[in-house]
C-alpha cells in the first residue's frame, strides 16, 4: 500500500515539473524555437545516413532499406525522447555538482535521484526528433509489412520503454562522474558518440562489437531490439536479457549513484 | 527541554591539489599531482538545547557553512558524532528531512522563471503538507513578511528582499522545528535585513523552532542569538553569551576625546594604548579602574571639547579573540 | 613587448589544455567511435553493393576518407566561439580594447596554444594512420604528397580559424548564440565533408559547395592525401584556400570593424 501512496506522490510530483517546465520554457519562445532549429539540424546530419542506405540500396542481413529506416527511426524517435526527459537535466546536474547548488536538493525529504533526473523536461527540442522518428518508423512499419496488430504495437512500445530505462542509465554516467572530476565535457562526448552508434542497425558491426553492444554496455537493446522484436528476429535468451538488463543496469546505476553521493563535497560557489 | 543537537569532536577534512604556477609545473601536474589535506572542521563539539538560537561567527572560510552542512547532512564528516533530534544528519533518513530545513543567501530554491508560489507549493507537495495547514501556513507566513500579493509574481521579477522572504516561505512551509540560515541577510537593504530579522525572532518565539544562523552582519546576531559560537580555522574560539564575549574587555575602557585645537600623540600615549589620532581626535584604551584618573589628567593637560567613555564593542572582542587564537 | 603578450596568451592556453589531464585523454578516444561506425558501414555498403566505386571512391579509398575526416575534423573545429561571444556578451572586450594588443592575435594565440598538443597529436595519428592503411590495403602515399597534404593542413587549420573569427561577428548583433553556434558548427562540419564525402550530396548541392570555403577546410586536406585530387588540381585547391584565407581576412576585418563600432556604441 505504502508503495502505492508512494508512487503516485511521485507521479504528482513529475506532472508538476511538467508543468513547470512548460510555464519556464514559454517564458523565452525565442530559445524554444532555436532549440527545435538546433535538433532539426542535428536530424538533419543524421538523415545522411538515410540517405545513403536508400542511395546505395543497402541491405543488412537480410533487411530491406526500409527495414532499416525502421531501425533508424526508432534511434531517431529515442533521440527525442532522451533530449525531453534526460539530457538537460543530466547537464544540470554537473552544474548542480559544481555550484553546490545540489546542497537545497539534498536535504529534502524526497528521492534526490529522482528530484534531479527529471526536473525540467525538455519541450521544444525533441519535437523534430520525435516527428521524424515516428514518420520513418510508420514507414518502415508499414513497407516491411509487419501486421499492425495490438500485439505488436504493445511489444513495440514496451521495448520503447525498456529502451527509455537503458538510456538513462546509460546517458547518466558522465553526469555521474562530475562527482569526482571537475571537466566531464569529453566523457559526455564520448556518450554521445557511443550514442550514436546506433545510427545504423547493429548487424553492421562484427560479432565482438555486437557482443559487448548487447551484454556489456548495452546500448544496442536500445533502438535495436524494438523493431526486432515486431520482426520476430528476437530470440528467446535476447528477449529474456532485454528483461534482465534493464534492472540490472538499474541497480547499478542506483550503487554507483550512492557512491557519488558519498564522494559530493559540496562546493561554496 | 532536551537538547536540539549535540556534536563530538567533529572533523572535517578536504583534499585539494597544489598547483604551482610555470609551464614546468603544469606539464609535471599532467602525471603527477600532490594531494593536500586541509581541516575544515577540525575537533568541535557543543549541544544546542531545544528552541535554542545560535549564531556561527567566524570569518570566510572558517567553517561555519562546513559544520551548518553537516548537521543539514549534505556532508559527511571525517570523524566525530552528531545527533540532531536524535539523527544522525548524514544518514539522510526521511524523517530527519522533515523537521528541519536549511536556507542559504547565496544559493536560491525557487524556480526563477515561476512565480514563487508554484515553488512554494511544490515543496508542499514534496513534504507532504496537508491542504489545510499550507493554506494556513501560507496565509500567515506571507502575512508576516508582507508578501501575500506577490506570490503570483515571477520571481525574477522580485526586488532581492522579496525573493529572500520567498525562500523563507518556501523553506517553512511545512514548520520545520529546526533551522539552518547560512548567511540569510546577504545582499538585501537595511529594511529587508530588519524584517527578516523579526521574521526569525517571531517564527523562534512562536513555534519554538530551534535556529541556527550563521551571517557576517553582527547585527544580524547581536540582536537574535543570545548565544554565539566563534570558529576560527576550523576550531571553536568562543561558546557562550554574546555579551560575556568581550569578558576580558568589560576590564578596559575607550576614552574618546575631541580636542580645540590640535595636540600631538607623543604624551597621550603614556595614558594607555592609542587606538586612533588624527590631531584633534583621540580614542585611548585603558584599564577600566584608571579610566577616571586618566580622563582627569586629560582634561587637565589638553584642551578637550567633549569627552566620552565607553566599553569596548561586541566587534572589537571578537577581533580581539581572533588575535588571541592565531 | 607585444610579442611578449602574444606568448603569454600562447602559454595560458597551453597550460589549460592540460589542467584537466581526466579530460584530455578521454577527448583522444571520443574522436574514435564515430569512425568505427563508419567504418562498418560503409562495409556493409560495399559488400552489400558487390560493386568497386560508390559516389566515385573505392572501397579503400573511402576508409581512409572517412578515418582521416574524422581526425582532421576534430583538428579543424575551433569551438572558439563561445569564448569570443561570451567576451562580447559580457563586455569582456573592454579590457583589450585597453590594452595594447589586439584581440585577433590574442585570440589565434592562445587558440594554438591550447590546440598544440592537439596538432602534434592529430598529425601523428594521421601519419601513423596512412602508413598503416597504405601496408594494409597495400597502397603508396608519395613524400610529395605527405609534404603537400602538411602546407594544405596548415591553411586548412587557418581557414578555420578565420571562418569560426568570422562567425563571432554575429555575436555583436544577435542576442542569443550560444544555439546558433551549435547549428553553424553542425552546418560547417557537414558541408566541409567531415561526416560524409561531399559526392553523397549528389551534383547540383556539391557545385553549391565548390564556391564556399568549407570543402578547402576538411573535404580537399583528406583528398589530397588519399590521391582522389592529384596534379594540377592539388596546386589549383592550395590556391583557392590562400585566396579564401585572405579574403576571410578582409571579411573578419570589415565585420569586426563594423561589430566594434556597435559595440563601442552600446557599452558607451
Amino acid at each position: 500500500m505504502n508503495v502505492v501512496i508512494e508512487l503516485r506522490r511521485h507521479l504528482y510530483i513529475l506532472a508538476l515539473f511538467a508543468k513547470n517546465s512548460v510555464i519556464s520554457q514559454m517564458e523565452y519562445r525565442a530559445n524554444f524555437i532555436t532549440g527545435i532549429f538546433v535538433e532539426a539540424a542535428f536530424l538533419m546530419a543524421k538523415l545522411l545516413y538515410v540517405v545513403i542506405v536508400f542511395k546505395t540500396n543497402l541491405h543488412i542481413d537480410g533487411l530491406t532499406p526500409d527495414a532499416i529506416l525502421m531501425f533508424m527511426g526508432t534511434h531517431i524517435l529515442l533521440t527525442g525522447i532522451y533530449m525531453g526527459l534526460f539530457y538537460n537535466n543530466f547537464q544540470r546536474l554537473t552544474e548542480y555538482v559544481r555550484s553546490g547548488m545540489l546542497d537545497l536538493m539534498i536535504v529534502k525529504p524526497i528521492s534526490l535521484q529522482f528530484l534531479v533526473s527529471v526536473r525540467y523536461i525538455e519541450v521544444g527540442m525533441p519535437i523534430p526528433n520525435i516527428i521524424a522518428g515516428s514518420v520513418m518508423v510508420a514507414i518502415g512499419w508499414s513497407a516491411s509489412e509487419i501486421p499492425f496488430t495490438f500485439l505488436n504495437v504493445a511489444l513495440f512500445i514496451a521495448f520503447m520503454f525498456i529502451a527509455t530505462i537503458i538510456t538513462y542509465c546509460i546517458m547518466i554516467i558522465p553526469a555521474l562522474l562530475s562527482f569526482w572530476f571537475v571537466n566531464t565535457s569529453a566523457a559526455s562526448e564520448i556518450s554521445y558518440s557511443v550514442w550514436d552508434a546506433n545510427n545504423m542497425p547493429y548487424m553492421i558491426y562484427n560479432k565482438w562489437i555486437q557482443r559487448i553492444g548487447t551484454f556489456f554496455i548495452p546500448v544496442f537493446i536500445i533502438t535495436n531490439f524494438a523493431p526486432l522484436v515486431v520482426l520476430h528476429k528476437l530470440t528467446r535468451v535476447e528477449i529474456v536479457w532485454a528483461i534482465v538488463a534493464p534492472i540490472v543496469l538499474f541497480v547499478l546505476i542506483r550503487v554507483l549513484w550512492k557512491q557519488a553521493m558519498k564522494a559530493y563535497s559540496s562546493s561554496n560557489l | 527541554m532536551g537538547n536540539a543537537i549535540e556534536v563530538n569532536h567533529l572533523v572535517k577534512s578536504f583534499e585539494y591539489y597544489k598547483k604551482d604556477i610555470g609551464m614546468k609545473q603544469s606539464l609535471k601536474n599532467l602525471f603527477f599531482r600532490k594531494k593536500l589535506v586541509k581541516e575544515a572542521v577540525n575537533d568541535v563539539s557543543f549541544t544546542i538545547a531545544e528552541g535554542e538560537m545560535v549564531g556561527f561567527l567566524g570569518q570566510n572560510g572558517a567553517g561555519k557553512t562546513t559544520t551548518l552542512k553537516i548537521l543539514s547532512g549534505i556532508l559527511h564528516p571525517t570523524a566525530g558524532n552528531v545527533s540532531v533530534f536524535g539523527y544522525t544528519p548524514w544518514e539522510r533518513k526521511k524523517q530527519f528531512k522533515q523537521i528541519f530545513s536549511i536556507v542559504m543567501g547565496q544559493k536560491s530554491q525557487l524556480w526563477p522563471d515561476l512565480p514563487a508560489g508554484e515553488s512554494i507549493f511544490l515543496n508542499k507537495c514534496i513534504y507532504q503538507v496537508s491542504d489545510e495547514d499550507y493554506r494556513r501556513t501560507l496565509d500567515e507566513l506571507s502575512e508576516l513578511l508582507d508578501v501575500k500579493d506577490l506570490l503570483g509574481v515571477q520571481v525574477r521579477r522580485l526586488s532581492f528582499g522579496e525573493r529572500m522572504k520567498m525562500e523563507l516561505i518556501a523553506s517553512l512551509i511545512h514548520r520545520p522545528k529546526l533551522m539552518f540560515l547560512d548567511e540569510p541577510t546577504i545582499g538585501l537593504d537595511i529594511i529587508s535585513q530588519r524584517a527578516v530579522r523579526n521574521f526569525l525572532k517571531y517564527y523562534n518565539e512562536q513555534y519554538q523552532a530551534t535556529i541556527i544562523l550563521t551571517s557576517h552582519y553582527m547585527k544580524d546576531i547581536e540582536d537574535l542569538c543570545p548565544r554565539a559560537i566563534l570558529i576560527n580555522a576550523g576550531s571553536i574560539i568562543y561558546d557562550g553569551e554574546l555579551k560575556k564575549i568581550n569578558a576580558y574587555h568589560d576590564e578596559r575602557k575607550l576614552i574618546k576625546l575631541h580636542f580645540a585645537e590640535p595636540i600631538l600623540s607623543e604624551p597621550l600615549r603614556a595614558f594607555g594604548e592609542l587606538k586612533e589620532f588624527d590631531g584633534y581626535y583621540a580614542v585611548i584604551e585603558v584599564g577600566k579602574e584608571e579610566a577616571q584618573i586618566c580622563l582627569q589628567q586629560c582634561l587637565d593637560r589638553f584642551p578637550v571639547m567633549d569627552f566620552t567613555i565607553e566599553d569596548l564593542t561586541i566587534e572589537d572582542g571578537i577581533v580581539e579573540l581572533y588575535r588571541g587564537s592565531a | 613587448m607585444i610579442r611578449n603578450k602574444y606568448a603569454v596568451a600562447f602559454r595560458i592556453g597551453f597550460q589549460s589544455s592540460l589542467e584537466y589531464r581526466f579530460n584530455f585523454f578521454l577527448s583522444l578516444i571520443s574522436a574514435v567511435f564515430p569512425m568505427i561506425v563508419q567504418y562498418y558501414m560503409w562495409t556493409a555498403v560495399y559488400a552489400n553493393a558487390g560493386e568497386s566505386s560508390i559516389f566515385g571512391y573505392s572501397y579503400r579509398e573511402m576508409i581512409m576518407y572517412t578515418v582521416l575526416a574524422a581526425v582532421i575534423s576534430k583538428l579543424v573545429i575551433t569551438n572558439i566561439e563561445y569564448s569570443i561571444a561570451e567576451d562580447i556578451k559580457s563586455g569582456g572586450l573592454n579590457k583589450y580594447i585597453i590594452q595594447p594588443i589586439y584581440y585577433f592575435g590574442f585570440r589565434i594565440s592562445s587558440y594554438i596554444g591550447q590546440r598544440l598538443i592537439y596538432f602534434v597529436i592529430s598529425l601523428f595519428i594521421i601519419l601513423a594512420l596512412t602508413y598503416a592503411l597504405n601496408t594494409f590495403y597495400n597502397l603508396h602515399t608519395e613524400e610529395e604528397r605527405m609534404i603537400i597534404f602538411c602546407l594544405s593542413l596548415i591553411l586548412s587549420i587557418i581557414l578555420s580559424f578565420m571562418i569560426s573569427y568570422a562567425i563571432c561577428a554575429c555575436a555583436f548583433w544577435l542576442s542569443e548564440i550560444s544555439y546558433f553556434f551549435v547549428v553553424t558548427s553542425l552546418l560547417i562540419n557537414i558541408m566541409s565533408g567531415g561526416i560524409f564525402p561531399l559526392e553523397i550530396f549528389g551534383e547540383r548541392l556539391q557545385q553549391l559547395f565548390r564556391y564556399m570555403p568549407f570543402h578547402y577546410m576538411i573535404y580537399f586536406p583528406v583528398n589530397v592525401l588519399n590521391g582522389k585530387i592529384s596534379g594540377e588540381l592539388i596546386w589549383q585547391g592550395i590556391i583557392g584556400q590562400a585566396v579564401w584565407i585572405a579574403l576571410l581576412a578582409l571579411i573578419c576585418h570589415l565585420v569586426w570593424k563594423w561589430g566594434m563600432k556597435r559595440y563601442l556604441g552600446l557599452g558607451g
